[in-house]
């Protein structure tokens, strides 16, 4: 009878080559390679955990197959470095539990090097205690929130944010309601957790006091809620109404504030303000009509754009066929510019720690559609830092408040609100970052 | 030739567990204070016996002997007998092995018999919390053994649990007993921490939904016992009634109080399911259970129904099922420790529990009904008029302060199994060992097995309500592993005492995580226990 030990391991051996080829899934990462896991000397893996089902997934959707048709094209132009790009994309379908299941899948499983456009505040937190981003030097490039804690290095060390914070936009909405709207009576509604507190805290610091302050419970939203919220912002004859939420909650604002003839100027954030999303929803382009929101990106509407005539096109080569062009798919394929970027400036010799010093020490630069600059440094994991301001027309076309974009800057802190003089640079040869 | 495939596995098990099966748990000979007496059946000679200390002891030698004993340490045996949650006097015979809960599957045990290894193990003098005694047993019995067997050289001391924890503190106390540890299921560190989740839960459960439970500071003696026993009672009461507050909840969208709950006259506005999970949340209870998984729900993939009952309904049933699972440990080993103290020892006096959720409170803010909900509960938490604390008794404190306490030392190879769903032993028990190694060296030590469920398990009848009636998925429950995960443990630490006591990081390790269903190596944080939010 044999016994179990390692003198036994040259017997076993071909059953341990046999089983290597079945198991190679399941073998664990070995420290001397995470610097480099999911790079090759012809491909780079990296992976998205996002919904692409379900109530949460409406407009996200998009996002990551937006960013694997720009992928595609940076391959077919050669790669980056000489390295291919595979985007590996799961479906959590926005729950915190699938989120941190399958980010442990694309890192275990699936070797990437690094995670790129995760979505939501309370799933990257999640991700980021379950998982260790951190303790593991797994970077995770452009999460897709605007949480402002995300920019916090000591504790999210290996975490970009891309967008600017939430706390950046109400400043930035709260002084243009007080020059544009002044005297008027607002409200907000607001997500009661640390989407909406940021937003809540901004507006002020802004200076702006609510006469109706309406938090609702994320996942509460429904139409008799948004029943409750248009009878208390009647009843405080809220005239300017903030819709700080997702686009189902900006929907049931809207689609119950129209049916119950409650007329208020909305504002709603670059959330939950995307037009097609909310049309997705169930909300007419008129009914959008005079709606003010903010963005940072340009108007996937605007065919003058750069940018946005080269994401048009790369839209129609690479991504899935009969995908619409919208807002949603200009975030993708930014986020996707800026990942290669920074790739790019990593080197040939990729390394994640690599890639997280190349952000930090270059990232102001990376070249993007963004109409408000990065912000990274070796001290800050601040993104973009501004946004421009616009309202819907009845086609659901959003249009710059002065007809051209006016960037307004800010912090996340007590800085003021300023006009941006910063000249976004012209989109290197082909949209291929350098 | 032989390999350690499932099926030679399979077909090893067979062989032995016919005969062992018998051997094993009617048949072993006692014989008290003195010399083992001995029988040998087939392959296999067991004997029985008793330590100085009165426990009973099994030990199991196969006619192959190849000098390795395994040293099986049990895990937590309550001190009463209560129907439905104690079975102490059935519990008294000696395992020598990790067995199934009910002792019908000895495949663990006829495996490493017909691989060539001893294996031992008792009942201890004691029931309920006995590391200390424990160790005195363990140290006898290796002593009973290797005068009976000469053989033996080697000694891999294992144990579930609380047996976890008392091979923890034997291999710090005696470190040149023995030369390898499996710590399954390991309760680690400080009894503390593991009674301060039931402190928390038990405080949180009384202040908002039961005020007639006890939860602490029993009589001694049979009114005590009684006391226990009400508790007991009154918790499964309790989780009837949250059970079908939950599940109105989910169908209406409006809170529905228990009757007689002190919290709906605060916090009646807020779910009783978003309540229950923050109390959950705070006492560091995992938020996947046994039939809850967090990412399942009634209807097609993807609908609105399913998301919402995955988002905020499972993990406040995973709460209920996993809470209430340790009701048990909760209540009984209160009342253990109480008595061995002296009084009561648990304090939350100076408890934050609203710091205890900083993250939490992110993570499942939807389902703990939003921010402002939050808030509401922290503050009816901190009111002192409406949610007194429990302050210990200072001399009860001091004497449970005594009880062993692990430095997390590794002075050998050890291997932990664990699961990161452990609904009684959180996985923060091991991560804590993992954190008190500081060096290359120390970490070279330490191999954890992770044991984690599937990412979907729960499932739903036609009508679409939640089964609770399947078995426990494995990664969840306590100590629910598999025959293969436990020789998976076995057969590394073998490998490393055969070795210069080295655990291997190389293809072998590879191969046994490989081929043992449901564990991995991937590096984790585990998630602390909340003792440890100071």
């Amino acid at each position: 009878m044999m016994r179990f030990t390692r003198s036994k391991k040259g017997m076993i051996g071909s059953a341990i080559v046999a089983a290597a080829a079945l198991a190679v899934s399941a073998l664990p990462a070995q420290a001397a390679s995470t610097e480099t896991q999911g790079v090759t000397a012809t491909q780079i893996t990296l992976g998205i955990s996002q919904p692409t089902n379900g109530p949460a997934s409406y407009g996200y959707n998009k996002v990551a197959p937006a960013m694997d048709a720009y992928f595609k094209y940076v391959n077919a132009n050669g790669g980056v470095n000489g390295r291919k790009i595979k985007l590996i994309v799961k479906n959590d379908g926005y729950k915190v539990t699938d989120a941190v299941n399958k980010t442990v899948e694309l890192i275990s499983r699936d070797k990437v090097f690094a995670l790129v456009g995760s979505l939501g505040t309370a799933n990257n937190i999640a991700v980021s205690n379950a998982v260790d981003l951190a303790g593991q030097g797994i970077p995770s490039l452009y999460v897709n929130s605007g949480f402002s804690g995300f920019a916090n290095k000591s504790t999210y060390k290996t975490m970009f944010p891309l967008f600017p914070t939430y706390y950046m936009e109400t400043k930035v909405l709260g002084e243009y309601i007080k020059k544009n709207f002044p005297g008027k009576k607002v409200g907000i509604i607001y997500q009661d957790d640390d989407f909406g507190d940021d937003a809540l805290a901004g507006l002020k610091q802004a200076g702006v006091t609510p006469a109706a302050s309406i938090p609702y419970a994320s996942l509460s939203q429904s139409a008799a809620t948004a029943a409750t919220w248009v009878s208390k912002l009647k009843t405080a004859d809220a005239e300017v109404v903030i819709m700080y939420g997702v686009t189902s909650a900006a929907a049931f604002a809207l689609g119950t504030a129209y049916a119950l003839g409650y007329k208020p100027q909305w504002i709603i954030d670059s959330v939950g303000g995307v037009s097609a999303t909310l049309q997705l929803l169930g909300i007419q382009a008129p009914l959008l009509n005079g709606v003010i929101t903010s963005s940072f990106l340009p108007a996937s509407t605007d065919t003058t754009d750069e940018y946005i005539k080269l994401f048009q096109t790369i839209n129609t080569k690479y991504n899935v066929a009969g995908t619409k062009f919208d807002d949603n798919v200009v975030t993708g394929m930014n986020t996707a510019m800026m990942t290669v970027a920074a790739l790019k400036a990593a080197g040939k010799n990729l390394t994640r720690s690599g890639v997280i010093k190349a952000i930090e020490t270059k990232g102001k630069t990376f070249p993007s559609a963004s109409l408000a600059q990065p912000q990274f440094s070796t001290t800050s994991h601040v993104g973009y830092n501004g946004f421009w301001i616009g309202t819907y027309d009845a086609t659901g076309t959003l249009k710059p408040e002065t007809g051209k974009y006016k960037i307004y800057t800010t912090d996340s802190g007590s800085g003021a609100v300023k006009v941006s003089t910063w000249k976004r640079p012209a989109m290197p040869a082909k949209g291929l970052p350098k | 030739m032989s390999t350690f495939t499932n099926s030679k596995k399979r077909f090893a098990a067979s062989l032995a567990v016919v005969a062992l099966i018998s051997v094993g748990l009617t048949s072993i000979p006692v014989a008290a204070n003195a010399a083992p007496v001995c029988a040998t059946v087939g392959k296999v000679t067991s004997c029985g016996g008793a330590t100085t200390d009165g426990a009973k002891y099994a030990i199991q030698v196969p006619s192959n002997f190849n000098g390795t004993l395994f040293l099986y340490s049990h895990g937590y045996r309550y001190v009463m007998d209560i129907p439905g949650y104690s079975t102490a006097a059935v519990l008294a015979n000696p395992i020598p092995g990790p067995t199934s809960s009910d002792y019908s599957d000895m495949t663990t045990i006829g495996t490493l018999l017909e691989e060539g290894y001893a294996v031992a193990g008792s009942t201890f003098p004691v029931l309920g919390w006995n590391t200390k005694e424990a160790i005195k047993t363990n140290v006898e019995l290796i002593g009973v053994v290797k005068k009976k067997f000469t053989k033996t050289k080697k000694v891999i001391a294992w144990g579930e649990s609380l047996g976890g924890y008392i091979t923890q503190a034997l291999a710090e106390k005696y470190p040149k007993l023995i030369d390898a540890s499996g710590l399954m299921c390991p309760a680690l560190g400080n009894v503390a921490a593991e009674l301060a989740t039931a402190g928390d839960f038990l405080w949180g459960l009384k202040t908002l939904f039961e005020p007639k439970i006890k939860g602490r500071n029993y009589s001694a003696g049979i009114p005590g016992m009684v006391e226990a026993g009400t508790d007991l009672a009154l918790l499964k009461a309790l989780a009837d009634k949250l059970k079908t507050s939950i599940g109105t909840e989910l169908v209406t969208s409006a809170p529905s109080w228990p009757a007689g709950a002190p919290g709906a006259a605060v916090l009646g506005a807020i779910p009783v399911r978003s309540v229950l999970l923050y109390i959950g949340l705070m006492a560091g209870i995992p938020t996947r259970s046994a039939h809850f998984d967090g990412v399942s729900g009634p209807g097609a993939d993807g609908s609105s129904t399913a998301f919402g009952f995955a988002a905020v309904g499972s993990p406040a049933f995973a709460i209920l099922e996993n809470g209430f699972n340790a009701a048990g440990l909760a209540v009984l080993g209160t009342y253990d420790l109480e008595k061995q103290s002296g009084g009561p020892f648990y304090d939350n006096t100076k408890t934050d529990y609203a710091k205890r959720v900083t993250v939490e409170k992110s993570v499942y803010n939807g389902a703990l009904s939003g921010s402002t909900a939050i808030a509401g509960i922290q503050l009816a938490l901190a009111n002192a008029a409406f949610a007194p604390r429990w302050a210990a008794d200072p001399l009860a404190a001091y004497n449970f302060s005594k009880q062993i306490k692990h430095t997390g030392k590794l002075n050998h190879p050890t291997v932990a199994l664990t699961a990161t769903e452990d609904a009684i032993v959180p996985e923060g028990n091991t991560q804590w060992l993992i954190n008190k190694q500081k060096t290359a060296a120390d970490k070279a030590k330490l191999l954890v097995l992770w044991n984690a469920p599937a990412d979907a398990y729960t499932t739903f009848d036609a009508t679409g309500t939640p089964v609770s009636s399947t078995p426990e998925a494995n990664g969840t429950g306590h100590c629910n592993f598999t025959a293969d995960q436990y020789l998976a443990v076995a057969h590394m630490l073998a490998d490393a005492v055969d070795n210069g006591g080295k655990l291997d990081t190389g293809a072998f390790r590879d191969y046994v995580v490989a081929t043992t269903d449901g564990i991995s190596i991937e590096p984790r944080k585990g998630r602390m226990q909340k003792f440890y939010d100071k």
